[in-house]
Order: C-alpha cells, then sequence, then structure tokens
C-alpha cells in the first residue's frame, strides 16, 4: 500500500490575514507534489502546520488515512515528517554528525554521550548518500549546498516518511541543484512522500509529479506535471493571463556617456573586476551564487575595502571609505536582504524613505514636518505604493511594496542618485508585482540614472539589461549584449574559468 | 581536517593565554608580597605574603561561592539564556537556611535540603517566566533578582542572622593540610561534575544545540522547554547551595552581603573570558575557572600588595576591559588572516566548490 498524506479543510488565521482557508489535498508515497503559488500563497503556513511548528485553526490533516495531531514539532517528527525550511535549521557550531542526529544522541551503555558510535552512524548515512563530508567537521564550516544535504541527511536518519522542501535550491548553483535532485530521486523511489515547495517553475517540471496551485490561502488546482505547461501554470497562480512578462517593457532608447569606470578592482572578496555603465544604460551582472556579483555592488557602495585597482566616477578616481561617502557621492544599493540590511521593518514608511537623508529635511534644529510629507507622498504616488497612509510599518507591506519603499528613498529628489545598485530586486516577489517593478527599472533609466542589475534570475537579467556582464569566482568573464544575450551563453560564460 | 585543527589549535590557545597571564600574575604577586627583593630569604616565597597560609585560604574560601555559582551560570549561558538573579537567589537561600536555624527547633541537615528545594522554586519561578510568558531571561531575571532581594530585607528588616555553632559552621571553617578549604573542594568537585555533564553526556551535547540554534533545536525535536527548566533549576539549585557555602564559612546570613561584591556580573564576565559565547553555544567550564581564578588572583595581588581597597573595584574593572579587548583583536587579526586565505584560496577554486558568503 503507498503511504499517503491528506489535508482536509485546513484553515488558519492570522490577526487581520486568513493565512489558509479550507484547504484539502492528497499527496502519495514515491511522487513529488509541488505546492506552488505566489507570496502571501499559503504554502509557507501549510508546511508550518504539518511539521507541528503552529496549529491550524480548522480541519486536519490524515497519514495513511488516520487522522493525526501535532501540538508540537516532536509530535510531527515521531510521525515520520520532517520540514526542511528555507532558513537552515542547523547549529552552525556543532559537528555534522550532532546535526543529523540532534534529538537522537546514541549513549554508550552507561548512558553517557558515545562520541564514536555518532560518528559511525553518521559515516553510514553520509556514505549512503555519497557525499564528502567529515562527520565530524562543524557545520558552519560547510558551504550552503552541503548544509542543506546535512539536513536531508538529518530527516532521512529519523527516517522521516514524509518530507518537504521549502525553496530548497534558492541559495544553490546549478551544479547543487542537481546533486540535491539526485537526492530528491533517491528518496522518491524509496516511496516517501515529498512536498516540494519553489517560485521557480523550470525546477517544478524538472523533479515533481503533481502540482498543487494555492492561492490568497485557497486552493485552486491540481496538475499532473507532465499533462500542464508553465502558461497554464502561471494563469492558475495569478488568477489572470499575464502574457510575456517581458514583453511591452518601455525601455530607454538614448544611452548617455560613460558615468562609472571600474578598473581591475580587488577586494578581499574580488580578484580582477574591470567594466564601465553609461548614463541611462542598464547593466547586469551575471554569475552563479559566489561569483563575486553582491560584492562588486558591496565594493562599489564603500561596504567593502577596495585593495587594488580604481573606481572612476565621472572622470574623477574615487575613494569611498563608507557607504556614506558612497551615497554622498550618488551612488545607491537596494541591497538582496530587504529585511535585513534594507528597511527598519519596524519603523514607518516615512522614516524608511527619509533615513538617509534626514539631515537635508532640517529646518534649523528641527526635521521640517512640511517637506518630509511632500518628499514621502512624492515616493509613494511615484510607486503606487499601497498603503492607507505614510505611518504605516513597513513589516506589514508585501514584499514589493517593501521594494517600492526601498526605491523611493533612493530615486527620491532629495538624493540625486546617479547610480542605482539593484541586488536581486525582484527576490521573493510575486508575478503581478515584478512586472511593476522591471517597468519601474526601465523608467529609471529614461531619467538618465545608470542602474546596475544583480540577479539570480537569468531571464530577468538577459531581458531587462542593456548589457550583461558576467562574473565567476571573483573575475568578470565576459560581456554580452543583449541582443546576442541568450541563457545558454550567459551560464557558460558565468561557469568559464580565467585566471 | 586541516580546519578542524586549526579551530582546535585557536581554542586551546585562548585558554592558554588566560592560564599563562594567570601563572605569571601569581609569581609575580608571590615574589612582591613576600619580601624576596627587600632580602628575605628564597623560603619566604612559600611562606610570607600571597603563599602565607592564611592568604590561600582567603583566596580559596572567596573563591567557593563564585565556583559554584559559575557551574550554574555556564551552563545557563551556553544554553542561550543569561540569570541575573544568582546571588539574589543565594542570599535569600540563606537567610531562609539561617531563619529555620533560628526561630525553629528544626536540624541543620533538613533545614539544607528545605534550602535546595527553595533553589528547585528559584529555577521554577524563572523558567515559568521565560518558558510561559517568554520574558527574555534578561528581564525576567533582573526583576526577579529585586523581588527576592527585597523579600530578605522584609524577613529580618535587614539585619543579619548569627548562626549558633554546630556540625555546619565546623564544615565551614575546616582545611585540609592547613590550607585547603573543605568547601572549596566541593566547588572543585561540583565543577569537575559539570564539566562531565556538558561533554559527557547527551544532555550536555543538546544544551550547546539549544545555545547554537534555539529555533533549529526546536524544530529538530530537543525539547527546548524541557531543557532550560533543567537548566535553571539546576541553576537555582547551584545558587543556594554557593550562598549555604558561603554560610557556613562565614557563621551569618546578611541580606545584603553578597550582593555587595556583586558575585553575579563577575561570575558572568570569567565566563565570558573564559570563552563561553555571551550568545550561547559555546564555551566550557575549564576555561571559565582559569579565567574566575585570574579575576580573583588579581583582587588579591592588590590586597596583598597593599594597594588602597578602593581601587579594588575600579582596577578589576579595567583588567577586565583590556581582557576583552585583546580578544577582539586577536579575533580581528584572524579574521583578517581568514580573508587573506579566503582571497588565495578563491584564484586557486573552481567554480563548482565556491562557497556562497
Amino acid at each position: 500500500m503507498t503511504k499517503t498524506l491528506e489535508f482536509r479543510g485546513i484553515g488558519k488565521s492570522y490577526p487581520g490575514v486568513r493565512a489558509l482557508d479550507n484547504v484539502s489535498f492528497k499527496a502519495e508515497g514515491g511522487k513529488v507534489l509541488a505546492l506552488l503559488g505566489e507570496n502571501g500563497a499559503g504554502k509557507s503556513t501549510l508546511l508550518k502546520i504539518m511539521s507541528g511548528d503552529q496549529r491550524a485553526d480548522e480541519g486536519e490533516i490524515l497519514i495513511d488515512g488516520e487522522p493525526v495531531f501535532f501540538p508540537d514539532p516532536q509530535a510531527a517528527i515521531a510521525a515520520g515528517i520532517s520540514v526542511i525550511y528555507q532558513e537552515r535549521q542547523l547549529i552552525p557550531s556543532m559537528s555534522v554528525m550532532e546535526n543529523i542526529f540532534p534529538d537522537n544522541l546514541p549513549r554508550t551503555k552507561f548512558g553517557l554521550f558515545d562520541r564514536n558510535k555518532l560518528y559511525q552512524k553518521a559515516k553510514k548515512i553520509i556514505e549512503t548518500f555519497g557525499l564528502p563530508i567529515d562527520p565530524a567537521e562543524q557545520v558552519g564550516r560547510l558551504n550552503v549546498a552541503y548544509q542543506q544535504m546535512v539536513e536531508i541527511m538529518k530527516a532521512y536518519a529519523r527516517n522521516a516518511e514524509i518530507i518537504a522542501f521549502d525553496e530548497p535550491t534558492a541559495p544553490l548553483t546549478d551544479t547543487e541543484i542537481e546533486i540535491l535532485f539526485n537526492l530528491i530521486r533517491k528518496l522518491k523511489a524509496e516511496g516517501k512522500i515529498i512536498l516540494y515547495v519553489s517560485h521557480r517553475l523550470a525546477e517544478i517540471f524538472q523533479i515533481t509529479d503533481e502540482i498543487v496551485v494555492l492561492k490568497d490561502g485557497k486552493f485552486v488546482k491540481s496538475f499532473k506535471t507532465e499533462d500542464t505547461n508553465e502558461a497554464e501554470l502561471i494563469k492558475a497562480m495569478v488568477g489572470r493571463d499575464i502574457g510575456d512578462t517581458y514583453a511591452n517593457l518601455s525601455r530607454n532608447e538614448n544611452i548617455g556617456e560613460v558615468i562609472l569606470e571600474v578598473k581591475h578592482l580587488k577586494t578581499p572578496y574580488l580578484l580582477d573586476v574591470s567594466f564601465e555603465v553609461r548614463k541611462g544604460e542598464i547593466v547586469g551582472l551575471a554569475g552563479l551564487v559566489g561569483s563575486g556579483r553582491t560584492e562588486v555592488a558591496r565594493a562599489l557602495f564603500g561596504a567593502d575595502p577596495v585593495t587594488g585597482g580604481e573606481i572612476i566616477l565621472e572622470g574623477k578616481s574615487v575613494v569611498f571609505k563608507s557607504p556614506r561617502d558612497a551615497i554622498e557621492h550618488g551612488i545607491a544599493l537596494c541591497p538582496e536582504d530587504r529585511k535585513e540590511q534594507g528597511l527598519v521593518m519596524l519603523h514607518s514608511i516615512r522614516n524608511n524613505v527619509i533615513m538617509p537623508f534626514v539631515d537635508k529635511l532640517r529646518k534649523k534644529l528641527f526635521v521640517s514636518e512640511e517637506k518630509t510629507k511632500e518628499v514621502v507622498a512624492d515616493a509613494i504616488a511615484k510607486y503606487s505604493i499601497k498603503t492607507p497612509t505614510a505611518e504605516k510599518v513597513v513589516s506589514e507591506l508585501s514584499g514589493g511594496n517593501q521594494q517600492k519603499v526601498i526605491l523611493g528613498r533612493w530615486t527620491s529628489e532629495m538624493m540625486k542618485t546617479k547610480i542605482l545598485i539593484l541586488d536581486e530586486p525582484t527576490k521573493g516577489i510575486d508575478v503581478g508585482t515584478k512586472r511593476e517593478i522591471y517597468q519601474t527599472i526601465c523608467d529609471l533609466a529614461k531619467q538618465g540614472i545608470a542602474v546596475i542589475l544583480i540577479s539570480s534570475e537569468l531571464p530577468e537579467v538577459i531581458n531587462l539589461s542593456d548589457r550583461i556582464i558576467t562574473m565567476n569566482n571573483g573575475r568578470v568573464t565576459g560581456v554580452l549584449a543583449r541582443e546576442e544575450a541568450t541563457e545558454e551563453k550567459v551560464l557558460s560564460l558565468a561557469m568559464r574559468e580565467v585566471s | 581536517m586541516q580546519k578542524t585543527s586549526f579551530l582546535k589549535l585557536f581554542l586551546r590557545e585562548k585558554s592558554a593565554i588566560l592560564l599563562i597571564t594567570l601563572i605569571v600574575l601569581t609569581v609575580i604577586t608571590m615574589v612582591i608580597s613576600s619580601g624576596v627583593l627587600d632580602g628575605e630569604p628564597l623560603s619566604a616565597l612559600f611562606t610570607k605574603g600571597f603563599m602565607a597560609k592564611g592568604n590561600l585560604i582567603n583566596i580559596f574560601n572567596n573563591l567557593v561561592l563564585q565556583t559554584v555559582m559559575l557551574a550554574g551560570i555556564t551552563l545557563i549561558l551556553i544554553g542561550g539564556n543569561i540569570d541575573l538573579s544568582v546571588a539574589a537567589q543565594a542570599t535569600l537561600g540563606t537567610m531562609i537556611f539561617a531563619w529555620i536555624l533560628d526561630k525553629t527547633p528544626i536540624p541543620w541537615p533538613v533545614s539544607f535540603i528545605i534550602c535546595l528545594v527553595v533553589g528547585v522554586i528559584f529555577g521554577l519561578v524563572n523558567t515559568f517566566l521565560v518558558n510561559k510568558l517568554q520574558f527574555p531571561s534578561f528581564i525576567a531575571t533582573i526583576g526577579m533578582a529585586s523581588v527576592y532581594t527585597g523579600l530578605c530585607n522584609v524577613m529580618t528588616k535587614g539585619y543579619n542572622i548569627q548562626l549558633a555553632a554546630s556540625a555546619f559552621t565546623q564544615f565551614g571553617r575546616t582545611n585540609l593540610f592547613g590550607f585547603l578549604p573543605l568547601t572549596f573542594i566541593i566547588a572543585i568537585a561540583i565543577l569537575i561534575i559539570y564539566q562531565f555533564v556538558l561533554s559527557k553526556t547527551t544532555f550536555g551535547r543538546n544544551v550547546y544545540m539549544l545555545g547554537g540554534n534555539p529555533v533549529a533545536a526546536r524544530l529538530s525535536g530537543l525539547n527546548a522547554d524541557w531543557i532550560r527548566m533543567v537548566l535553571f533549576i539546576n541553576n537555582g539549585v547551584l545558587a543556594v547551595l554557593s550562598g549555604l557555602l558561603w554560610t557556613a564559612q562565614i557563621r551569618l546570613a546578611s541580606p545584603s552581603a553578597i550582593i555587595s561584591f556583586n558575585p553575579n556580573l563577575t561570575v558572568i564576565a570569567a565566563a565570558i573570558l573564559g570563552g563561553v559565547s555571551f550568545m550561547g553555544g559555546a564555551g566550557n567550564l575549564g576555561g571559565a575557572f582559569i579565567a574566575l581564578m585570574l579575576l580573583n588572583v588579581f583582587e588579591n595581588m592588590l590586597t596583598v600588595l597593599d594597594v588602597q581597597p578602593y581601587w579594588n573595584v575600579f582596577a578589576q574593572g579595567l583588567l577586565l576591559a583590556v581582557a576583552l579587548m585583546l580578544d577582539y583583536f586577536s579575533a580581528e587579526r584572524r579574521r583578517k588572516a581568514l580573508l587573506r586565505i579566503r582571497q588565495s584560496n578563491m584564484a586557486k577554486r573552481s567554480p563548482q566548490t565556491t562557497e556562497a558568503v
């Protein structure tokens, strides 16, 4: 008999939000089921409920037809469920072996911690998966991909029959994704039930057998992966046919003179980076995770020390000692991690917008109320940020609107931004809002702002950028004009070895 | 493998630096305080000043209370919490103990056990505040510290309670070989037992996990609430025990004496100095104890060198600040060295093994 996991009428409310509403579907052993939906569709909430982290308000979960109840994570684990979250659930200061068996450390016959036995047990599992990891290695020292493998082994070690992955490929490079998929296929062949949550449609077609689409906490439809296509899924996800996301973008046609020149830039994280950016141009930086894309942004923004080479801004060689320095020279950065680095989550839209230029809003000793209102209202109107008031706390905004707040900040008339660096601007933003952000980026270019666009999504870089610079291992490996760029070309350049 | 041994080397180095500092400090104090420099015979090194029996007993006696507290607090810190009510718990424990002996015919061993049970209650109160009401332990324990201190004052209106002579007070003044107090031996035994628990039992490993990443520990099926409860109860019992050992030494229970020399902060400072992470998940009792001895020997050095006692607190603070700064600089140096290694590695690395930062 194949194993089954069934959700029946699951409902969950948070204050002010109906996160899940009467969600019912069934997953079977030996198959990979994809949970698909925009942000806020309720995928993560569902995972939290099945892992015992949170409790459903209504409905029940059935395993092999029997209703089960999880008051806490231990109960879910005992029932054979393991959820591998986006945020690594590992203890970085501990060894690999302790992380594989955290709740089940072996004991000697005197009841003491049996390190040798643990080492052997862990080694056996690592060998089953054929991975080159030392059981005694500290987890914090492994790279992200191997950390994830440790999580999978942890699930495997406790004989989990139901394993859920939440956006597992987000931090992984293509090669690493292949390793992950092989592991998932192995688990699938053993008859385990696998839930797979991801935004990346391509992956879903690669690895899953069935697809369940959620929208606004409701079950929309389920598909057999082989019988559907991308357009159909997107339609189900957004509830409308958005067509080609990149078609009909109104782009900037007149690109001006060179505004920024980077010559043989070297930092502790970069070996040799040279490129130039023109006024009104969108330059894409493409590369695998760890290639040095983000580090270029950090160096340009004065966040990392420059140890060699030169940054030439409007014909003058500049050295930025701090981000403040860079901001004063008209450079702005929308960081990859909005919540940690981009915004003060507990503060209002107003405070987040005026953050870098409060000084300029000063009238004698105090911040001018009128000027502030004007500037903030301007940002809200310019980007049509959906909010009743400028005083709304940004943590209550959707990801897309949060990104708009950051854009509103840097493109305010108070800033005089000449170069805007966007690091993963649409990360975690739903398909509909993405398109809005794309048009915004093009509009900024039209105003003569030079845009440096960093993104892991190749279609995004290829379709938006006027020129694409590929990087690998802290070096520039190639430059492509938009007309000649294809995903294959960009990828092969991004994996090229240059020394 | 190379990476692991590098880390181990560094960990050893840190305790080693503390140990060397401790030895150097001790030797300097011995030389100066014995008067060898002023023409006393060399044998005075081991008989006068620092090494005089009276002084050694003094140092060891002072260490007892702090060492027992250290065992409890280090575990709490490794588990990712903090307890600022230890000194207050110890004080209230001793007050109850003395009050029972003073006002009732209950014999001291029974009173002793009653007080350890009170320690369990202290632990349960903190557990309740942290686990159930979700207070940060910093806030919860500061609050409880005031409550306990207040209770002590209420009990005797601020007066001390003298202990009548008994086997208990006798025990507090017994020294082995004339210089090694029994209470100190008990404190060391406790230290060893708890280091054993930390490194050799599954519970100990779980404490590290909880401190290393509480969310992960919970979602990995560890019973985080239970571990925290055990740690707080253990800490409460050890706090009371430390107070009782102290009372045995000085035959007195005072509502303000223990708090007045602030052992709570000294012990936390020693733990951090000895390599226990303030964020939890790392450290051990060995390093913490060496650091604690260092702080104590330094204080004693000021006394035997006849530095005005008013300077004590200032000098101790200075030592701590300097030690923490040195720690910071060595961490910074290491970070820079790692960056350099990283850069030279990057030049060699193939894209398949490129690490994400």
